[in-house]
This record gives C-alpha cells, structure tokens and sequence, in this order.
C-alpha cells in the first residue's frame, strides 16, 4: 500500500512538471496528440486527421490582435478559403472559466455564426490542456500540422504584429504561405515566428 | 531562418521622413496650433516633454506614460504576448528622431506568461538629430502619432497625435525642470554597455542555453532580458546560479526556436538596479 502511495506521488510530479515541457510543439517534429470536445458535444483526434491538414487557430473574442483578425474579416477568409482545399481547421479557446474569452458550447456557437467564421470545428479547452500541450502563447496563435501528423508552422498569423486593421492590407500571412508551400511538396521557407497577440488565459 | 518581427524603433528616423515627405511645409504656416502635447486612452495617460527650452543638437524629447495601477505597456521585446509602442515624429526639415532609449524593463507575469514591460510610469527618452547646417526654426511644432498596446490581464490599444510646439509656452517653461529630470531619471535606467572587462559566452545544451557572464565579483541576483524575439521561452523560469566571480543563467530555448545564433544579445539586469547590454558569444 505505501509503494502504491511513492508511486502514485511520483506520478502526480511527473504530471504537474508536464506543462514545462516545450519543444512538444517543435517544428518537424510530430504535432502533440489530443483529443477535444468542439461547441457540438463532438469529440476529436489530432489522429482522425491523419492524412489531411490541419491548421491549430488560437482565440479570444475580447482580444484586440484577435478583433484585428475577425474584424477585418481576415480569419474568416483563410477559414473559408482553406477548409475549401480539403484542411481541417480548428478554433481552439484556451480561456479559463471566468476568463476574457472563456465561451460555454451555446455562447461560441452564437458568437462564430454572428462572425460568419468557417472554421471545421471550435474546441473548448477551458482546462487549458491542450493549449499548454502546444505551448500556445498568445491569441492568435497559429500551428500548420501535414498530412502525416508533422508540425511544419508554428507561430504567428502573419508579419504585422499590431492590434491595427489597417495593417492586414500589406501583411504578408504565414499560415497561407506554410499551407501553399506544404501542399506544392515544398519545404515550408518560414517554419517558425515569434506568435503575437494577447496573452492566453489559461487557468492559473 | 528568423523571421524576426523588426524592432520598432529601428524604423523612426526612416518613419519621420517619410512624414516629412508626404506633409510638405509641415513646419511651416499650417501648424499656428500645435495640438495637445497630452493624450490618453483607457487605463493610459501619455504626454510629449522635452529638456530643453531652445531646440539644438543634443535635446531630447520623450513620450512619458502613466498608466493605472495593475496595468503594463512593453519593452522593445515585450516577451510572450503584447507588442511595444510606436512612435511615428514628424520634424522640421534637418532634424529627425533616433531611437526610443529603453529603460531596462522588469519581468511582468500574467497568469504563467511572462512579458517584459514598465507599470505605473515610464518615460521613454529619444534623442533629436539636427543635419549640419540645418537651420531650426524659431517657431515649430514636434508631432509624434503615438500607438501602444496596455494590458493588465486583459489588452486594450490606445493611440494618440501629440504636439510640442517651440518655443515653450510659459506654463511648459514652468514645468521643463520636472520634464528635463524625469528625461534624466530615464536614462539612467538605460542599460549601459557591460564593461569591457566582463567576459560573457553562452552555449547550447540540449533545449536550453548555458549563459555565463564573469564580472570579477558574486551576482546574487540576474534576469536575462533576451533582445531578439524567439530565441528564449520568456514564461521559462530562469535557473540563476551565482559563481564566485559572476552568474550562470540556464535559460530555456523558445518554442520557436530555428537555430542557434552567433550570440545571445540582451540586457541583463543585476542587483541593485545595475542593468548592462550584454552580447554572450556562442561557443
């Protein structure tokens, strides 16, 4: 019974050092598998995946970077656009309950249609375990996984890193370069860059 | 590859004249009113001052922000989230801004991340270049279209157009010795440059860097403040170790990490408020 007990305690510290772990989201490396609940009650695998896209969209509604984004009707596009060619592409809210951010299932379904985003499913993390896996820094915070389950962008969405609509107009976008050039078979030129936004709220 | 985010203040000069440019005769008849030197924006107070009654080589302007308790704006890296502010100046022709002074910032924790930023008051000193031979008018305004991003937990942006007009009026003549020794305070929070005598070299091991820097005596205290983006986890805590004759900073490698640089350029802040710019060779 007490080993039981050395063992068990020593599993509680594995567990609680886990989230210090980087590196678990380095590029070229495979992408951290995860499962998670979407605002439908549906519950996916990084590995149902496998063999398609997928691109990892980090996000807070009150966020300024993130209003930049879905203000001008930018996300929205690459959504659309890219979930056209075939990738599966994910809306992830790490935000803590209580937290700017944090949307119960009903509330993120109201707010994405009132956005006319277009993402293939919105994953509630509230637990914040998933963006702690990806040691997912900022809203917006952008990952590219390839058809075989390798992280190939992890980053920022694009090269102008304001809270200012005006500057989408001569951004040059990450996301859409890392996708175009995974999909031609090429290496991807920019693979990683410093993420910008608001701080995630994760559950302290 | 790096694909830095380029560091605002590298771009003010350049910034300024394209100002100039697109506003021809800014410095002349169509500015009788120079604007407000202040401005605000939720949780933020922010106000153009200067050192000097009489414009000339050597004055300094700066933009000195109040911000609410609990609230922070940014370093020129400002860490895991956030951004700094951006100064766009518009001169005379024959004089232009040179880059923000930055105080040394501190280490500002929001809920596991970590930025590097000022709270409560920060005044950010620039220097004023005059071309050889410029002639400084008697009477001009400096402007300066200021935008920042201020975060507690949460964000909010702010954004302001600031005027100084020269010469000073006499309720700003009033005021210029408290302007001219905040400017003064500031700058010397300026990281100086490590004395020549400080040997400093950093290496890689595995997913962290060993950085070691010898000033001839015990650091009981260090915060590596790295000044290139990605290269360093900023939540990571960094593991300082004091040596008899300086410190050893075992500092995590960034998520986005690409490849290891030539060196790892930063500001490194001791005990009691000493803070040196340092570049740590790799070896």
């Amino acid at each position: 019974m007490k080993k039981t007990m050395i063992v068990a305690a020593a599993l509680a510290i594995a567990v609680a050092a886990a989230p210090t772990t980087t590196h678990a989201s380095k590029v070229g490396t495979p992408a951290p598998a995860f499962k998670g609940t979407d605002s439908k009650g549906k519950v996916h695998n990084l590995s149902d995946f496998k063999g398609k896209w997928v691109v990892l969209e980090w996000h807070n509604e009150g966020c300024p970077y993130v209003r930049k984004h879905y203000g001008g009707n930018n996300m929205q596009k690459l959504q659309q656009e890219w979930t056209a060619k075939g990738v599966v592409w994910l809306t992830i809210l790490s935000s803590a309950a209580g937290q700017q951010g944090h949307m119960e299932a009903t509330q993120a379904n109201a707010y994405f249609a009132q956005q006319h985003a277009a993402p293939s499913a919105i994953l509630l993390d509230p637990s914040g375990e998933i963006g702690r896996l990806y040691d997912a820094k900022t809203t917006p915070h952008m990952f590219v996984i390839d058809p075989e389950g390798l992280l190939v962008y992890n980053g920022a969405i694009d090269d102008k890193p304001t809270s200012d609509q005006a500057d989408l107009a001569t951004a040059s976008n990450y996301v859409s370069a890392a996708l175009a050039e995974g999909m031609a078979g090429k290496a991807v030129t920019t693979a990683t860059s410093r993420p910008y936004g608001c701080g995630i709220k994760y559950a302290r | 590859m790096l694909p830095t985010t380029p560091l605002r203040a590298a771009g003010v000069c350049a910034a300024a004249a394209v100002s100039l440019a697109l506003i021809p005769g800014a410095a002349g008849a169509q500015t009788p009113q120079p604007g407000s030197r202040t401005g605000q924006g939720p949780h933020v107070r922010v106000e153009l001052i200067t050192d000097r009654a009489a414009p000339g080589p050597g004055m300094r302007l700066a933009l000195k922000f109040d911000l609410d308790p609990e609230w922070h704006i940014y370093w020129r890296n400002p860490g895991d989230s956030g951004g700094p502010p951006e100064v766009t100046w518009t001169f005379p022709p024959g004089m232009m801004a040179e880059g923000i002074e930055w105080p040394a910032p501190e280490r500002v924790d929001i809920g596991g991340l970590v930025n590097y930023g000022y709270h409560n008051r920060v005044v950010l000193p620039v220097a004023v270049a005059v071309a050889a031979g410029a002639r400084i008018p008697e009477k001009f305004a400096v402007k300066a279209a200021v935008r920042w991003m201020a975060c507690a937990n949460l964000c909010v942006p702010g954004k302001a157009e600031l005027a100084l007009g020269f010469p000073l009026n006499a309720q700003e003549n009033g005021q210029l010795a408290g302007w001219k020794g905040a400017i003064d305070e500031a700058r010397g929070q300026v990281p100086q440059p490590a004395p020549s005598a400080w040997r400093a070299s950093a290496r890689s091991a595995g997913e962290t860097f060993v950085f070691e820097v010898v000033t001839g005596s015990r650091e009981a205290e260090a915060v590596f403040f790295p000044l290139e983006l990605s290269q360093v986890n900023d939540s990571a805590a960094q593991v300082v170790t004091p040596l008899p004759d300086g410190v050893r900073l075992v500092l995590r490698k960034s998520s986005q990490f690409a490849k290891d640089p030539a060196a790892l350029r930063g500001v490194l802040s001791l005990s009691g408020g000493r803070a040196y710019t340092i570049a740590a060779p790799m070896r």
